[in-house]
């Protein structure tokens, strides 16, 4: 058992990946708690799969620390392995057997007995929405169709931690939906989730905490409202108006608080140094000089935004 | 949903009717459909051989019936060699590689059943169509066996070495699929290694190395079998079956070291052998992808294996008048001291194969010799154990060396007690001059290897091995130019190798073999006898400056690890995250990465 607390699930200390002369990984350090989903977001090449390869003991890192639930994946790979389910990048099926047949190799593969075999089969059909296609082939299943079986084969053991590479890549909208409300539910049950993407917008409505990865370095690390806190130095307010905007910029940037301005047709876009109170005043000023406000709101930064200031630009 | 199933255990699951790699591949290789067209496929062709053969023996009062019934058994049992070692090795190779590529293999490492149960699961689970098909033309196996009145007992020794081919050829299968570096190479390397293994290896029985022909099933066919099958005149050799018996009816006994060793046995003891080294392969590849497929101790008992098998053919033939004539009057009409030269030479070229393989898969690259420091600093190693991948292959290597060089001494003594040749003065200093250049090169190999990596290796072997040979074959071919051709030539230690056989084969008393360049006065003897020399001393010293420069680096590696290691970091610094709802530790604040 490593030194972190009982509820640390992920510890990983000083990792470094290397492939040769190229490193993929530079210092990685989490420490990811129970009932966490966490996602690592970062552009193609950043080292996302490679972490989750080393978490997951198919990769051995250069250096560092890592360990599953306590258990120190250099000495004891075969009892993390025990806690853990792995969902790969596309993650592939075998095309020529049915859904209810490749679970059922798992669950044998498992250790499970007949009748707790097939409840348990059931059991995570239905958590992933798949009962109805228990005798479809795989290979004939749509993309997120797929991905659901492969989350439903890593559930089969109920690990406590889920390790989970770009699930989201190449599913539509409703099939994301579908996969952010079972990944909800899972952390919900106390799991830990970890779960990559270099598309920002799939992982930012559900994740706890985020850490941004880049050229193999985890540029920023955190709960995302703490992030969002850190980096915001001025709130930027919206405000429309009935008429064109750009009469009303001069106004604007000669109040107390705002800093630059920019007009866009029917829309004030500016950057307000202040708290809520201050914001109201100056919606009430604004009021009060005749100007034809229509909507007045708070912009608050998202993981792009974040993104954006911190240079990570590659990813889409 | 909140409790794992089993902490760390194993399981083991052997019984290939109930593991679940073995249901999985039944069920996806036996769906109703595709099983019953190919079983009516294959029982009608079988069908038609047996009624075709032996319907119309009988009926044409060719062939009694028991006759007929023998003839009808050979191509039965091609049909289930083509089934099984064709067809079944095939389904082995391209399905691990299929599911090695789409990185499907990776599911089955995460489950908790041990290597052993893995492989039992490919190994009998990916054919099983292949079985399935056998198993429909054993029936009509069964009939031609009662009615040609083949005794069981001999037929029990042909399916014990059919399956032991079997399931070596399915092995083969699986370790190409397993180590190719890049999975579309699997198939490649499948079928490159088969054709190695059992076609091409198997040629050099015609010199002696019995042991390569009982990779496959056919010793154990024409020692045990074929005698029985044979057409109603013993004496008249009809059928090509018959033709065939006689040229190999060798093996009704095999010679090894003084033995005299039942075909069965003996195919059963090299394909052991070669079973266990592929079986070794897969399982450490199994265990952890990244591993070497040889440890350092298989390794040596790898090449102390060949050396026995090597050694043990080799033997009655340099020792025995009569193994060696049998050989003689088989395949060779040469001189006796010209056959004991390709027989040393033999012996050096399968035994440098051997180590210069075992060494290359052995040696650590800088990246794993990185990754066993860390991992020893971890579980408390001052040093890094002998038997680690990490550590140098240099004490493994001079083992290899030991057994090697074992063998060797045992082959000069079976020249020097002969009873086929006189011993000479001067074959000891040809003999000697081939040891230590033998010993030589695999120093240098080594030290390079480890030192610079496969790549520069392989560079620094074309290089020295094959540039010079070419860069002589033009100076001899274009110029004429015998002597500086010579001596640019004998950079190749094969070259210098040769060289000194030719000069042991004149020792021994044949002057037929030495080069025609020297027999016709085109050189001076002496220069040949310098060209040796000095190619001695140039791999000699190679051997020492490669391991001064293996060593050094070695040091220096293991200081920078330290360095790194004793500042606790891996020398670079990043965010870190801790989970703000953990209570054990305080929640890091958050920060951007130092660049």
């Amino acid at each position: 058992m490593s030194s972190q607390g009982p509820d640390i699930l992920i510890h990983t200390a000083d990792v470094r990946v290397d492939y040769g002369d190229v490193t993929a990984v530079h210092g990685l350090n989490l420490d990811i708690a129970a009932g966490e989903v966490y996602g690592l977001i970062g552009p193609n090449g950043a080292g996302k799969t490679s972490t989750i390869r080393v978490l997951a003991t198919l990769l051995e890192p250069t250096y560092g620390e890592v360990a599953i639930a306590g258990h120190d994946t250099a000495t004891h790979a075969a009892d993390a392995r025990a806690v853990l389910g792995y969902m790969p990048d596309l993650a592939p099926v075998w095309d020529d057997l049915k859904v209810g047949e490749l679970l059922d190799v798992f669950a044998r593969a498992h250790g499970l007995r007949h009748h707790e075999r097939r409840r348990r089969v059931d059991e995570v059909l239905d958590v992933v929405s798949l009962a109805s296609k228990r005798n479809a082939m795989a290979g004939t299943l749509s993309r997120g169709m797929t991905q659901r079986l492969v989350l439903a084969k890593t559930l089969l053991h109920r690990p406590r931690v889920l390790l989970l590479d770009e699930p989201a890549s190449g599913l539509d909208p409703i099939a994301r939906i579908e996969l952010r409300d079972l990944l909800r539910r899972l952390a919900g049950e106390g799991r830990t989730v970890l779960v990559s993407s270099h598309i920002l917008t799939e992982l930012a409505d559900f994740c706890t905490s985020i850490g941004i990865m880049e050229t193999g370095r985890m540029k920023l690390a955190g709960p995302i409202e703490e992030l969002v806190e850190s980096l915001t130095e001025a709130t930027r307010l919206i405000i429309e108006l009935l008429e064109p905007a750009a009469g009303y910029e001069n106004l604007l940037r000669e109040t107390d608080g705002v800093g630059a301005v920019v007009a866009a047709e029917n829309v004030l876009d500016l950057e307000f140094r202040g708290d809520e109170r201050a914001a109201a005043g100056l919606l009430s000023d604004l009021i009060g000089r005749g100007v034809p406000v229509k909507g007045f709101y708070e912009k608050r930064k998202g993981v792009e935004d974040i993104m954006l200031e911190i240079g990570a630009k590659e990813v889409s | 949903m909140t409790n794992e199933l089993s902490m760390g255990q194993r399981l083991t699951m052997l019984n290939v009717l109930t593991n679940p790699i073995c249901v999985q591949h039944r069920r996806a290789r036996m769906r109703w459909l595709p099983t019953m067209t190919w079983a009516l496929i294959t029982v009608t062709i079988v069908t038609f051989i047996v009624v075709l053969v032996f319907l119309s023996l009988t009926n044409r009062g060719i062939e009694d019936p028991v006759n007929a019934a023998k003839s009808a058994l050979v191509p039965l049992i091609i049909v289930q060699g083509v089934l099984l070692m064709g067809a079944g090795t095939s389904a082995v190779a391209t399905g691990i590689a299929r599911e090695r590529d789409r990185r499907l293999l990776d599911y089955h490492r995460m489950t908790p059943m041990s290597p052993a149960s893995k492989i039992i699961g490919y190994l009998f689970g990916l054919p099983s169509r292949e079985y399935f098909l056998f198993l429909l033309t054993l029936p009509f196996v069964a009939w031609a066996v009662w009615r040609a009145g083949v005794p069981l007992l001999k037929v029990a020794h042909f399916y014990t070495a059919f399956f032991s081919s079997v399931w070596l050829y399915h092995m083969t299968g699986l370790m190409a699929g397993m180590v190719s570096p890049k999975a579309w190479q699997s198939s490649f390397i499948s079928l490159g290694t088969v054709a190695g293994l059992y076609l091409v290896l198997p040629q050099f029985a015609r010199l002696g190395l019995s042991f390569f022909d009982f990779l496959t099933v056919r010793p154990t066919f024409y020692g045990m079998v074929a005698q029985e099958l044979e057409l109603a005149n013993p004496g008249e050799p009809s059928g090509w079956i018959t033709q065939r018996m006689l040229l190999v009816n060798q093996y009704e006994s095999v010679p090894f070291f003084g033995l005299q060793l039942n075909p069965t046995l003996f195919s059963l003891v090299v394909q052991v052998f070669a079973l266990t080294a592929m079986y070794h392969v897969v399982r450490r590849k199994w265990v952890d992808a990244a591993w070497h497929p040889f440890s350092k101790r298989f390794a040596v008992w790898f090449v102390a294996g060949m050396t026995v098998l090597l050694g043990g053919s080799l033997w009655p033939l340099l020792h025995n008048v009569s193994a060696h004539e049998a050989l003689i009057n088989r395949f060779y009409d040469g001189s006796p001291a010209v056959l004991m030269g390709l027989l040393v030479g033999l012996f050096f070229v399968v035994s440098a194969v051997a180590m210069l393989m075992s060494i290359s898969i052995i040696t650590p690259t800088r990246n794993t010799v990185r990754r066993g420091l860390r991992r020893a600093r971890k579980v408390g190693r001052p040093r890094l154990p002998l038997s680690w991948d990490a550590a140098s292959s240099l004490p493994a290597t001079m083992l290899m060396l030991g057994t090697a060089l074992g063998g060797y001494a045992l082959v000069v003594t079976a020249i020097r007690d002969s009873a086929v040749y006189v011993w000479r003065p001067g074959m000891g200093e040809w003999l000697l001059t081939l040891a230590v250049l033998g010993v030589a090169v695999t120093l240098a190999f080594q030290g390079m290897h480890e030192r610079f990596g496969q790549r520069a290796v392989i560079l620094g072997l074309f290089v020295l091995w094959v540039v010079p040979v070419m860069v002589s074959i033009v100076l001899l071919a274009a110029f004429d130019a015998w002597r500086p051709g010579m001596y640019i030539g004998a950079l190749c230690p094969a070259a210098a190798g040769g060289m000194s056989l030719s000069f042991l084969i004149d020792t021994a008393g044949d002057a037929v073999a030495r080069d025609r360049a020297i027999l016709t006065g085109t050189i001076a003897d002496h220069d040949a006898r310098q060209v040796i020399r000095l190619t001695v001393a140039f791999y000699v010293f190679l051997a020492v400056f490669a391991q001064v420069l293996r060593a050094d680096a070695r040091r220096r590696w293991r200081e920078a690890e330290s360095m790194a290691l004793g500042t606790g970091t891996s020398g670079e610094s990043a965010a870190s995250f801790t989970s703000p709802v953990s209570t054990s530790r305080p929640v890091s604040p958050l920060r951007p990465a130092a660049d």
